[in-house]
């Protein structure tokens, strides 16, 4: 991704993420991290700058687009963004996947089949895949939402703050998807503004402040007092 | 599997039911005479009718589901069946272009609904409303208040296909139903339909083309309400500007005491068919009680509420 600018949010944001990598993307609330995630994922148009995957250029106009191409976000708020109370837990699962592909039928069995492996594959606790989602815990709501996107192998996974109001558990298990996920081979992004994540996941973090990207420290070496620094102060170098 | 009283639709039969049996008992005539309701030909008139209702229902339902709603069904009957009227009778169309033109122009109306709730981002209402005005007027220009008399043109009476005209009407609904009844739940089309009502922005975040979705939901339900409108015409025999006119509340009521939730994401086509017999199955008895006539508006407005009101204790029940 180069340079990309959608103002007021963010400006001039370069960033890149190498297969197998996590890469952490730290700021606080206002700093543009969601914005820049929605952005990427073509939910509204850039005033300036591409993105890229494998080095081809993507023209994501829509989430629809931008997941043709590989690219995947489970986005911060899962009642509003995530999930679709009207539909079973099925449909949920099986709806990006089922949406990339561009399926004209819905197969039933298949995608029961496929919304059961899903559901034992990320042990969402739920009494059966043909029920709406509402009745769920938060922790596995979210392994949904995860779910639904990892179902499409995208090579570049988004998550905004994919742990906030999980209980520790399911923070944990999300965690350990997510490096399973890098260990595959996709390129993972996860924005967040809780600091002691970033720092247990991430191999590089990124700090946004004000639009723009801070800083970058190596994960192994970075430190609550050195991320805090470049996400609260003017660099002084 | 769902228990059948589980199915939506079942409380929508139920009630059919219950109406047609209570129509059969109170109108019992007195010794050998026919019965005034039930019978082959009453049922026949109740299905030709309500499927000018049916038809639009359909297409109501659809954009009900989506989370919109659709004002202009009847206005854009109205101006597809004078169109269609105007160029068989005046311009000497045949029939069949003349007629599937009209159906064209509603087709041309919801694009048009599409591309102000799409375009101009208006709410659904208010989209629908302009179209339904524009649709109404366009009727009253072309006829410039005369009507034209589509049953001398037709000697012999109209007869597709071998057909007698009072059977294609319902066969039409019937057909139509079926159809996208199988559109909604097997089509991916259809899933994203409930998708958008239920939560569109989760649709969008979900790769749903959102916009697309709603385009054709609108779009169907101009087309549909065209089909609606030439039917009429041809069951009439004749078309004039204030065809349909108020029928929208009546399909939009249709579509709800058939299962569609105003709020999206919930309802059935079948459903809202269903509910246009419920209300064609009133419009055909009330009148027949002598008296009863004067209140055939205010038991239609009722049955709105309890139907609804029973829906949702029913699913408070369900959880």
């Amino acid at each position: 991704m180069e340079a990309l600018a959608r103002r007021p949010c963010f400006t001039n944001v370069t960033l890149s993420v190498r297969p197998g990598e996590i890469v952490g993307l730290f700021g606080l609330v206002g700093s543009g991290r969601s914005e820049l995630l929605e952005t990427i994922f073509g939910l509204f148009p850039p005033d300036a700058g591409t993105v890229r995957v494998d080095g081809r250029l993507v023209q994501a106009s829509s989430p629809r687009a931008a997941a043709r191409a590989g690219i995947a976000l489970v986005p911060e708020e899962r009642q509003r963004q995530g999930l679709l109370f009207n539909l079973t837990i099925r449909h949920n699962l099986v709806l990006p996947d089922r949406t990339v592909k561009g399926d004209v039928l819905v197969h039933t069995g298949r995608e029961r089949r496929q919304a059961q492996g899903l559901v034992d594959a990320f042990r969402i606790k739920a009494s059966g895949v043909e029920i709406p989602p509402d009745a769920l815990s938060g922790g596995n709501q979210q392994k949904i939402v995860v779910a639904k996107w990892l179902a499409t192998s995208p090579k570049v996974i988004m998550l905004d703050e994919p742990t906030k109001g999980v209980d520790v558990g399911a923070k944990f298990e999300i965690h350990e998807i997510i490096r399973r996920e890098a260990a595959r081979g996709a390129g993972c992004l996860v924005a967040s503004s809780d600091l002691p994540e970033v720092l247990a996941l991430a191999d590089r973090i990124l700090v946004m402040r004000e639009g723009r990207i801070q800083g970058q420290l190596e994960g192994a070496g970075a430190t609550e007092e050195s991320v805090m620094q470049l996400a609260t102060h003017e660099v002084s170098a | 599997m769902k228990k059948l009283w589980e199915v939506r639709e079942f409380s929508t039969v139920a009630i059919l039911v219950f109406e047609i049996l209570f129509f059969t008992w109170y109108l019992w005539p007195d010794g050998n005479r026919a019965h005034p309701f039930l019978n082959a030909g009453n049922g026949l008139l109740i299905l030709k009718y309500s499927a000018i209702y049916g038809i639009a229902a359909v297409g109501a339902a659809i954009v009900i589901i989506s989370g919109g709603v659709d004002l202009s069904p009847g206005a854009v009957m109205a101006l597809a069946g004078v169109v269609g009227a105007q160029l068989f009778v005046v311009k000497g169309w045949s029939l069949g272009p003349a007629m599937s033109l009209g159906v064209l122009v509603g087709l041309a109306a919801g694009l048009l609904s599409a591309a102000l709730v799409v375009l101009v981002k208006l709410p659904p209402f208010i989209a629908t409303l302009g179209v339904m005005g524009i649709s109404r007027g366009l009727a009253f220009i072309i006829t410039e208040g005369q009507y034209f008399d589509v049953s001398t043109m037709l000697r012999g009476g109209w007869r597709p296909l071998g057909l007698p005209a009072d059977w294609v009407a319902p066969l039409i609904m019937i057909g139509l139903a079926l159809a996208f009844q199988i559109l909604m739940t097997t089509f991916q089309w259809g899933r994203s339909v409930f998708a958008v009502g239920g939560n569109e922005t989760a649709a969008l975040f979900s790769g749903i083309a959102v916009n697309r979705v709603k385009t054709s939901v609108y779009a169907l339900a101009g087309l549909l309400a065209g089909i609606s409108g030439v039917v009429l015409t041809l069951v009439q025999g004749q078309a004039k500007a204030d065809l349909a006119n108020g029928y929208e509340l009546d399909i939009i009521a249709s579509s709800v005491v058939g299962g569609a939730s105003l709020a999206g994401g919930r309802g059935s086509v079948i459903g809202a068919v269903l509910g246009t017999l419920i209300f064609g199955v009133l419009r055909n008895a009330l009148p027949q009680i002598p008296g009863a006539t004067f209140y055939d508006r205010l038991i239609v407005g009722l049955v709105v509420i309890v139907i609804v009101v029973m829906d949702q204790l029913l699913l408070k029940k369900r959880g």
